[in-house]
């Protein structure tokens, strides 16, 4: 049954931030979800359908791009909006171009982040 | 610079003495005068040789030679030889033939040719040798009468872009870079070869071994090549770290905002308080980060100049907006004041990056009552933007270094206005791309001036002003 709040679902290593945004996110009124790397990220992708993804870019193993290129070429998949997380401020524009609906850069404020998702979320409405 | 004098009655020596002494002698300025006891004694008391060339067959005034010996200047007397050894030496030294002949005139450079660590080589009008001197015949590893009336261009093996036959060719004085060929030791020598065209077309040839300097050329091109590659590894060492630390950092300020939301309940007003330092300190250290990553950026031509249509008037606005309030916040009168200017193209987000970096400065070093303001103008060719404030100033000695990246003025000034060192860095880079120019003028305890020059691409100007 479905609980009402949107369903996210964040793919990042650093496991202190994945702890604060779940928090922080849970506050907002998300249901988090999480993975520590690509290959779980993906599995995780296909079996909770999320409403949105925030994907860090340089993870050990398989990659943010990578992900991000199997998901948007998944059919069950690729109508999820999803934010890259990177460092570099330059990566930004490849984002857009591997078909990330939009990219924030490390260090953000959460404030922003959510603002963020707000928008994806009510463009996908 | 050396200072010479020769004195010498006879014309032709004059003219050719003094084309051969002038070349011959690094930076020398010399004078050439008559035995004019008046001209000679007014030129000694004006000036101050270094050396004094003389024909040994003249008579100088008793005044003279007093005034020279007062002054102990050093004095060659230049004189005639009367033996005949080979075809060279008579051409230079003249036999017993006097001064009536041109070629008795050239004998006075004869013993100065040989002393020179030049080599040196006299062609005659068909461009054949009639002369070389010892160091010639050393580097090209011949002996001096060997190639006596060859053609001078089987010496040398030319290079394309100065061929050696274009130079001797023209009558003015020419430089060429050519190979001498030194068939003893089976090398070809680089030598630089200076010529001038000499009276009835014949010539000389002084002839630089260029192996030092090109060996001096090829270590330093190595050693720039080497800075070039360390700098890059500097630049992508800033630029890792930098990026690196911007995930610790994002979770640190998480963390803090995390607390200070009250997310995980209320703190009490101490507790806060600490949040409040520590979130300020992260803002500091992210503020450095991102100015260390634009730096890189600036420094490894990583931005694009993106030019857009904007007016002077407006950018100043910009500016003027974006710290108006900071400004009444410390109590510092802030103004701004401009021509109204026609469009032109800019980069806008680049110009305002940096007039916003020179303003935070001035704010920087202003305190209360402090007046810091921005007055905008264009010329028919630029842009001029001058920031003027009436802080603290920048010492005489710190001014070549403002710009320097990591340099601080004054690091010991008040909590919270420690910077990065790199904002004025950064300015300067940004200006130094939209093709501009920062000067500085300031005194210490009376304020700084920064004027920031833009040049302009629009078609004409509007008549008046305005005060924003």
């Amino acid at each position: 049954m479905s609980t009402g709040k949107k369903k996210i679902l964040i793919v990042e290593d650093e496991s202190d931030l994945v702890t604060i945004l779940q928090i922080l996110l849970s506050h907002s009124n998300f249901e988090v979800f999480s993975a520590s790397d690509g290959d779980a990220g993906l599995s995780l992708a296909n079996t909770v359908l999320p409403d949105i993804i925030l994907l860090d870019i340089m993870m050990p193993g398989k990659d943010g791009f990578t992900l991000l290129r199997e998901l948007k070429s998944n059919e069950e998949t690729c109508d999820i909006p999803i934010i890259m997380v990177t460092a570099r401020d330059r990566m930004g524009e490849s984002c857009q171009l591997e078909g990330a609906d939009s990219f924030i850069v490390k260090p953000f404020e959460y404030k922003d982040l959510e603002k963020n998702i707000t928008e994806l979320l009510s463009k996908v409405e | 610079m050396n200072k010479f004098l020769l004195i010498e009655e006879d014309d032709v020596c004059r003219s050719n003495l003094g084309v051969v002494l002038s070349k011959f002698i690094d930076n020398a300025d010399l004078l050439v005068l008559p035995n004019d006891t008046n001209a000679v004694l007014k030129s000694l008391q004006t000036e101050r040789y270094d050396q004094i060339f003389i024909d040994s067959e003249l008579t100088l005034d008793s005044s003279v030679w007093e005034t020279i010996n007062r002054q102990n200047i050093n004095v060659i007397a230049l004189s005639r030889y009367s033996k005949n050894e080979g075809m060279a030496d008579s051409y230079f030294e003249g036999g017993s033939q006097r001064r009536e002949s041109q070629q008795v005139s050239r004998s006075y450079y004869a013993k100065l040719v040989r002393m020179i660590k030049h080599g040196v080589v006299f062609v005659d009008s068909c461009k054949k040798v009639i002369y070389m001197n010892d160091f010639f015949c050393t580097m090209a590893g011949i002996e001096k009468d060997e190639f006596m009336y060859k053609n001078v261009f089987d010496l040398f093996v030319e290079d394309e872009k100065t061929p050696l036959a274009t130079v001797l060719r023209c009558g003015e004085f020419r430089k060429a870079e050519v190979f001498l060929v030194n068939e003893f030791q089976n090398i070809h020598i680089p030598v630089s070869i200076d010529y001038q065209k000499l009276e009835n077309e014949e010539g000389i040839l002084v002839v630089t071994d260029m192996r030092r300097r090109k060996e001096m050329e090829r270590v330093i091109s190595a050693q720039n090549k080497k800075l070039t590659r360390l700098d890059k590894l500097k630049e992508d060492f800033i630029d890792n770290v930098s990026h690196e630390l911007r995930t610790p950092l994002t979770i640190s300020k998480e963390a803090v905002c995390l607390l200070s939301d009250k997310v995980l309940g209320v703190m009490n007003e101490s507790q806060r308080h600490f949040l409040d330092v520590a979130l300020k300190n992260l803002e500091r250290l992210t503020n450095i980060i991102n100015r260390l990553l634009e730096m890189t950026r600036i420094k490894s031509k990583d931005l694009v100049v993106n030019k857009k249509e904007t007016t002077l008037d407006s950018l100043i606005e910009k500016v003027y907006g974006l710290y108006r309030v900071q400004a009444a916040h410390k109590g510092v009168v802030f103004s701004c004041e401009c021509d109204k200017s026609s469009p032109f193209m800019i980069d806008s987000d680049k110009a305002i990056r940096v007039l916003s970096l020179i303003v935070e400065n001035a704010l920087k070093f202003s305190s209360l009552g402090d007046k810091i303001s921005i007055v905008g103008s264009c010329s028919e060719t630029d842009a001029v933007i001058l920031i003027k404030d009436t802080g603290c100033g920048i010492p005489i000695e710190e001014l070549d270094n403002i710009f320097d990246s990591f340099h601080q003025v004054n690091r010991t000034f008040g909590p919270g206005e420690k910077g990065t060192g790199l904002g004025l860095s950064i300015a300067n880079g940004l200006v130094e791309m939209l093709d501009g120019c920062i000067d500085i003028e300031s005194n210490e305890g009376e304020g700084s001036s920064f004027k920031i020059t833009f040049p302009l691409n629009y078609d004409k100007i509007l008549n008046g002003g305005y005060v924003i």
